[in-house]
């Protein structure tokens, strides 16, 4: 099952994808669901735990905040154990970000600035939040549109000793690199061979980004999920399979949402280029 | 340095307001300047609004997509929002447009905000078992100081005018006029056993009893009250009988997550 899945690429779960992923079976690795999209009950929660008899799942947080300075939030928790033992998803994962500050929420993903007052705090809720539900969380890379002053780690390197510390796992987003490397002027391949290559990336995720001019006339790239994935972003993607080869891979597009084949079709592109990188891999090892 | 906590309270600051405090904090290079910390305050007000926007689809109906952004950005202002479940973010938004000015032409906009949320609600309250006829039967006559538990789902709204007529209408694609017109009258709303969302016109005696047992009042104390000032017994025993048949009552240990 896990062979299976690994070498099939999946996709993010939408609405008005549900019912046609219901009435046949989609040709994915497998679904991933945006686990604050199911809190409570109701006609969603009980689709996707129909959704969960038919395909893998995982899910993916993206309000509960682990790097606030501040206390997570026990009733968000809660909400995400109830749906994990309910699902009983393939990973959860949350972002290395923070949405929250003193009883405010946004519905975004805030830079965190990459020190060591942050790390510690981001250590110790990823320990917390994995304790109480049970089970390793993988951490997903933001994309990046600012940066902070006097840092004491890089990205990757903040990333690989949370890996040490905490016992996660990480999530890499391909787009999210490149997005991040264009907007703050570093070399995005530089980024993923700073990853230690020791199991610790769990999954790529890929997505379409959008090209914006701001008032200063600055070209930003900003991460919006609207569009098919970038040839560019396509190349980091085998550039990073070959670095990392066996690790799974979810296609996103959460505005404009495009048909289910239309999706499907964009998860193959990536399907193949696995292949071929593996078949590459084993004809070297053969 | 400063402590992680400045950092982010000045931050979350400057994303509800569009100010630039945390800029002191970033690097001085280009790459943070304040055009990209707008990139924030534009994605939560743009995101707050979308959560609004999917939770009161008729209000943006009846007053456009224009001006319902506006009302947003000014609740935002007031209400940020306060978890990470965004289920729950825009509770206020009716008791807001009660004193609201720009929306003064739409007197009935609370009632519609109002209906909106509680419907809202009900789709996505926790699940729950519903009470069947023999069971309550026989805890009437076993444990007369019981306590009639409401599904999760349930909200009953009391609204000023004929607001929920104006509600169904904009369910339709072609709208037909509706003439506005007060109307106090109480709609309870829930979500039966099949996931379904209803709503209906409750009598004041049936308001009464779900009132006393969202208290926590036993069942015999809420028959009581409901019965106080009841004109038509066999109307109330009815509506009463109706209700329970359509999964708005559980048992006291029926919830399921």
């Amino acid at each position: 099952m896990q062979h299976q899945t690994l070498e099939l690429t999946g996709i993010g779960l939408r609405a008005p994808h549900v019912q046609e992923l219901l009435t046949s079976k989609a040709d994915v690795g497998f679904l991933e669901a945006h686990s604050e999209n199911y809190f409570g009950g109701g006609q969603s929660r009980k689709q996707l735990k129909q959704i969960a008899k038919m395909y893998p799942v995982s899910l993916h947080g993206v309000g509960l905040s682990l790097g606030r300075a501040d206390g997570l939030d026990q009733e968000h928790i809660r909400q995400i154990k109830s749906l994990i033992d309910e699902i009983k998803p393939i990973f959860v994962s949350e972002h290395l970000t923070w949405s929250a500050y003193n009883h405010i929420h946004v519905p975004d993903l805030l830079p965190i600035p990459f020190i060591n007052e942050a790390m510690d705090v981001f250590v110790d809720h990823v320990k917390e939040f994995q304790d109480k539900i049970g089970r390793q969380v993988l951490i997903e890379n933001p994309s990046n549109y600012l940066a902070f002053d006097d840092l004491d780690y890089t990205e990757p390197e903040f990333l690989n000793e949370l890996v040490d510390r905490s016992g996660c796992g990480l999530l890499l987003d391909i787009n999210n690199i490149f997005v991040s490397a264009h907007n703050l002027d570093y070399d995005p391949q530089s980024y993923i061979d700073s990853i230690l290559i020791d199991g610790r990336v769990k999954q790529f995720h890929l997505a379409g980004y959008q090209i914006n001019t701001l008032e200063n006339d600055e070209k930003i790239y900003l991460d919006t999920h609207g569009k098919p994935v970038y040839p560019e972003v396509w190349s980091l993607y085998e550039y990073a399979l070959r670095r990392f080869r066996d690790v799974q891979t979810l296609v996103e597009w959460d505005i404009d949402i495009p048909a289910l084949d239309v999706l499907v079709a964009e998860a193959n592109k990536a399907n193949v280029l696995y292949q071929r990188v593996k078949e590459e891999f084993d004809a070297c090892t053969a | 340095m400063p402590a992680l906590h400045n950092i982010q309270a000045a931050f979350m600051h400057d994303v509800y307001t569009g100010e630039h405090t945390s800029t002191v904090y970033l690097n001085k290079s280009k790459s943070s300047s304040p055009e990209r910390l707008n990139i924030y305050y534009n994605n939560t007000l743009l995101g707050l609004t979308d959560i609004l926007a999917g939770a009161y689809p008729v209000l943006q109906k009846i007053v456009g997509e224009g001006f319902f952004r506006t009302i947003g950005y000014h609740y935002i202002e007031i209400h940020p929002q306060s978890t990470g479940n965004r289920h729950t973010f825009g509770a206020e938004l009716g008791a807001f447009l009660s004193s609201y000015q720009p929306a003064a032409p739409w007197p009935y906009l609370s009632d519609i905000a109002a209906i909106e949320w509680a419907y809202f609600q009900a789709a996505i309250a926790d699940n729950a078992l519903a009470i069947d006829f023999n069971s309550l039967t026989n805890l009437i006559s076993d444990q007369p100081d019981f306590v009639l538990s409401l599904h999760p789902g349930v909200h009953f709204v009391d609204l000023c005018f004929n607001s929920l007529e104006i509600w169904q209408e904009h369910q339709k694609n072609e709208i037909e006029t509706i003439i506005l017109c007060e109307n106090a009258q109480t709609v309870l709303i829930w979500r039966d056993q099949e996931d379904v969302v209803l709503l209906k016109k409750i009598s004041a005696s049936l308001k009464k009893l779900l009132a006393s047992c969202w208290e926590g009042k036993s069942f015999a104390e809420a028959m009581f009250q409901a019965g106080e000032g009841l004109q038509d017994l066999q109307q109330f025993q009815q509506e009463f009988a109706q209700v329970v048949s359509l999964g708005v009552f559980i048992n006291k240990d029926g919830y399921q997550c």
